[in-house]
């Protein structure tokens, strides 16, 4: 990401600092931008939507930590929501190879609950949430397509 | 009656011509058009739901291209019937934002003591402009593919930025001692 931009987000040293850390031990070890958007919302409490990470807050505080792990957020849903249809598929694959469940099983439960709703970032506009759910449902389809093809193939 | 037909055939002749001509104008190559998306960055981080990148990305040529790639007509029906939701919903949004501009304008404009009659009256002709071509593509999208409007979509988008600036330079806002305290 543009090192200026980041640092127009971050205006604290510390979130800088933080954010940097993130990147460095774990983000930049999960493959794929959906992988790591999951990963950001999963540190997202339910109910209250705050953002915590134990081993960041203890190096950083919890406000320098929680401007990190919300401008990280933002920035990876902006890249998805960006991106055309056919990388976006590229990008459901990842996630599928990378998860420890079957393909066919993850389908099945993401086509039907729909859990990456819960993925998305608090402070975005609606319509590129629209666009970004609406884009991971087809991709979802085009997957389930190729599987059922696959499948029947001799 | 007749003449009522006649009239309204030559307006979709009209819009289907400027269409057509539009989309011949805006196509860019694949590679140019990957160097714009990337070259903006992270504008959106800042931007307060006023996002360049969304009709683009919703009439997307290459998405409808790699669905069509796919040859399943119930993946290609349900693109369809997505990208007909989402440009609905964009639509409606963006005539809100115009007339949100223009009652702001015309808000500002009764406190105005030095009115550009001539600049008022072109703003005036591009909000008219913009709602009709923003009807005109809510019909194009319930009755079309879902890429049609594409070209009319990008330039209504320029469109309605020249109109924030056009609003902008006519009248600018006024300070806040002078705006009234209460209204009727």
């Amino acid at each position: 990401m543009n090192r200026v931009n980041k640092t127009a987000r971050l205006a604290n040293p510390d979130a800088l600092k933080a954010y940097d850390d993130l990147w460095q031990r774990t983000l930049g070890k999960i493959p794929g931008e959906l992988n790591r958007m999951i990963y950001l919302a999963s540190t997202r409490d339910y109910n209250s939507g705050r953002y915590h990470h134990a081993g960041l807050e203890a190096s950083f505080g919890y406000d320098a930590v929680k401007q990190a792990l919300e401008t990280a957020h933002q920035e990876i849903f902006w890249k998805l929501t960006r991106s055309s249809l056919e990388q976006l598929v590229a990008e459901l694959e990842v996630y599928i190879r990378s998860s420890a469940e079957s393909p066919e099983e993850l389908l099945r439960t993401w086509r039907t609950l729909q859990p990456y709703r819960v993925a998305i970032p608090l402070e975005v506009d609606a319509m590129a949430a629209q666009l970004l759910l609406s884009n991971l449902k087809l991709g979802l389809e085009v997957l389930q397509k190729r599987r059922s093809q696959q499948a029947t193939r001799p | 009656m007749n003449l009522v037909i006649l009239l309204f055939v030559l307006a979709a002749v009209l819009m289907w011509a400027s269409l057509h001509f539009l989309r011949a104008k805006d196509r860019l190559p694949v590679g140019e058009k990957a160097e714009v998306g990337l070259s903006n960055g992270q504008a959106e981080l800042t931007a307060g739901g006023d996002l360049p990148f969304l009709g683009d990305a919703i009439f997307s040529e290459a998405d409808w291209d790699f669905i069509r790639g796919e040859h399943s007509p119930v993946l290609t029906e349900l693109f369809r019937e997505e990208r007909r939701g989402l440009a609905a919903r964009w639509l409606d949004k963006s005539a809100e934002r115009i007339r949100a501009i223009r009652e702001d304008h015309l808000r500002n404009s009764r406190y105005s003591q030095d009115l550009d009659v001539l600049a008022e009256l072109k703003l005036l002709a591009l909000f008219v402009y913009l709602i009709t071509l923003c009807r005109c593509m809510l019909l194009v999208v319930r009755v079309a593919e879902p890429t049609t409007p594409r070209a009319l979509a990008l330039h209504f988008e320029k469109m309605a930025n020249r109109l924030g600036r056009q609003q902008g330079a006519a009248l600018p806002p006024l300070p806040v001692e002078e705006l009234p305290r209460s209204r009727p």
